[in-house]
């Protein structure tokens, strides 16, 4: 019987891409224990955001993260909108819309990369960055920016898409699904892929649940909840698309989840395209936000992505909270590499897609007690989404025993 | 046998192709007009009202008066997030977003650019950075109006050929 050892993965490590500590307790070779540790990526932006007006909040929401700074931007905005009442045009939803799915493709293909390479496939990660250069192409063109769009104002979006641009956008999305197509072919047939990720990672439904897995994590283990179908923000009311869901619930899974989500993206863009209408791209937005708070919640490409806004009446907010996707899923990790090997800890790590600077944030726990029970929270969101969306979730199953 | 025939077709198409990657210094794509590079100045469209000042988000703009009427802007581009709020801002149209994006500098006291200095035609001396020699000066200039006429012809989407 060989001695338990401890392996500390990370803060800085070749394999993790941004500051994340990780101790694996190891038996010989099998992993009996993983540690996560976050909080070496604080940098107080919601504390920030208290001291600064909505205008200037907005641009520092959207540096939160570098991939999904749109999701970001777009969730916070959503809640300071829901707060001052502002009635959004229908161009500006479908514009935040469009901006939004073109940055899953970018997010999904960028993962798609990362995946091959923590696998040393590397081919694949060649071929993917390659034609995510058009998709970042593409957004340098419609918003002056590859990654920070700074597309949205509040009160609706600042760029108009031109007649000329709609042709360049839907040429790109032509060459960009032929290209996908190629992909989901090479991670179904390629034997190679097939075997490194498949039972790599397993995360069954109920754990999924438990450990609160959202976005392709969850929906890989048969959790087929999308925010973008459930509450239709923006334009995804307009659209038709399918949620792609996937029943292996390991690594294998959530890369076809994201293949497929490729693929769905493709064709969202296509309809909002063909549907966008000829409204006015803003309405007038007061400066001074009137009292109230509001929830806000987005499909962002790792997941549903959570923004809390309070306003007191002033151009600032009280209070600002944000719930990343990783942190959702950046617990389920252990429960993948229970009983794993040490050599699969980076890929279920990178198929979590982390993003570790959106999820640091800083929780003081008063008498290590929080104030409302589990029971007592999801009475009060039922309620709450009763009262306010109309919408009834009395009966959704929380777990799949129940 | 089936995977090594793939696997050689892919290798064999490989070598008939062009790079995708460009070789940057050398050869440069045409960005869109559209880009939200470093921002210009028309000194006789500022009223001074520092509405930019005031917005952006960065506290990377400065108007000053330098003269009766006459305004200067300064940039502070260490700071800039290339938001263009500024532009949006301006009551009276005098900022504008520009294609250049080649700002990074070894000496930071170049960071700090007065923007009414620049007349069109000066701003190529901003872009080089300290300790190249006139020659390559020289070449990316060159190369800029090489540039302009790519962009004039439409500011294509360039998509990577297969």
């Amino acid at each position: 019987m060989s001695k338990k050892l401890v392996i500390p993965i990370g803060p800085q490590h070749p394999a993790l891409k941004e500051p994340a500590s990780f101790d694996v307790t190891l038996q010989g070779e099998k992993v009996e224990n993983i540690l996560v540790k976050l909080g070496y990526n604080h940098r107080g932006i919601e504390k920030a955001c208290e001291s600064k007006p909505y205008l200037h909040d907005l641009y520092l929401i959207e540096r939160v993260c570098g991939i999904c700074s749109h999701s970001h931007a777009t969730c916070f905005l959503q809640a300071v909108e829901e707060i001052a009442g502002l009635n959004i045009p229908m161009r500006a939803k479908y514009i935040r819309s469009l901006i939004g799915e073109m940055e899953r493709i970018h997010s999904h293909l960028l993962w798609l990369g990362v995946a091959a390479h923590e696998i040393g496939f590397d081919t694949l990660l060649m071929y993917t960055w390659r034609d995510r250069e058009i998709i970042m192409d593409l957004l340098a063109l419609l918003t002056g920016n590859r990654v920070n769009y700074a597309v949205n104002v509040l009160g609706g979006v600042r760029k108009d898409i031109s007649e000329e641009e709609k042709g360049q956008i839907l040429k790109a999305m032509d060459v960009l699904e032929e290209r996908t197509k190629y992909y989901a072919h090479v991670t179904t047939e390629e034997i190679t892929i097939k075997k490194r990720l498949s039972k790599v990672g397993y995360l069954s439904p109920e754990d999924a649940v438990k450990m609160g897995a959202v976005g392709p994590t969850g929906r890989a283990s048969k959790i087929k909840r999308d925010i973008r179908a459930e509450d239709k923000y923006a334009a995804y009311g307009e659209v038709d698309f399918k949620v792609v869901s996937d029943d292996n619930c390991d690594v294998y899974g959530r890369a076809l989840v994201r293949v497929g989500e490729l693929m769905e993206a493709y064709s969202i863009i296509r309809q909002l395209i063909k549907k966008l209408p000829d409204t006015p791209l803003k309405v007038p937005a007061p400066l001074k936000i009137p009292a109230g708070e509001a929830i806000s919640r987005y499909e962002a490409p790792r997941g549903e992505d959570v923004h809390y806004v309070r306003a007191n009446g002033t151009d600032k907010p009280e209070r600002v909270k944000l719930r990343a996707p990783t942190l959702a899923n950046v617990q389920a990790v252990s429960t993948m590499l229970k009983k794993g090997y040490l050599a699969d800890v980076t890929i279920v790590i990178a198929a979590i897609d982390p993003c570790f600077s959106c999820t640091d944030r800083m929780i003081i726990a008063v008498d290590g007690k929080s104030e409302m029970t589990w029971k007592q929270l999801r009475e009060h969101s039922i309620n709450w989404y009763k009262k306010n969306r109309g919408v009834d979730f009395t009966k959704v199953k929380l777990g799949m025993k129940e | 046998m089936k995977n090594i025939g793939t696997i050689l077709f892919e290798a064999l198409k490989s070598f008939f192709k062009k790079p995708a990657t460009s070789r940057y210094p050398y050869e440069k794509r045409g960005i869109h007009k559209s880009f939200a590079g470093m921002i210009s100045f028309e000194q006789n469209k500022c009223i001074g009202c520092q509405i930019c000042v005031r917005n952006c988000p960065a506290k990377a703009i400065k108007i000053s008066k330098a003269a009766d009427k006459i305004f200067s802007c300064e940039l502070y581009l260490a700071n800039c997030i290339f938001c263009s709020q500024c532009v949006m801002s301006c009551p009276k149209k005098a900022l504008h977003t520009t294609d250049n994006f080649e700002l990074a500098q070894t000496d930071k006291s170049k960071l700090t650019v007065k923007l009414e200095e620049l007349s069109p035609e000066s701003k190529a001396d901003v872009k080089p950075e300290a300790g190249k020699t006139a020659e390559s000066v020289q070449s990316n200039q060159d190369e800029s109006a090489a540039d302009k006429e790519a962009k004039t012809s439409g500011g294509q989407l360039s998509l990577p050929n297969e």
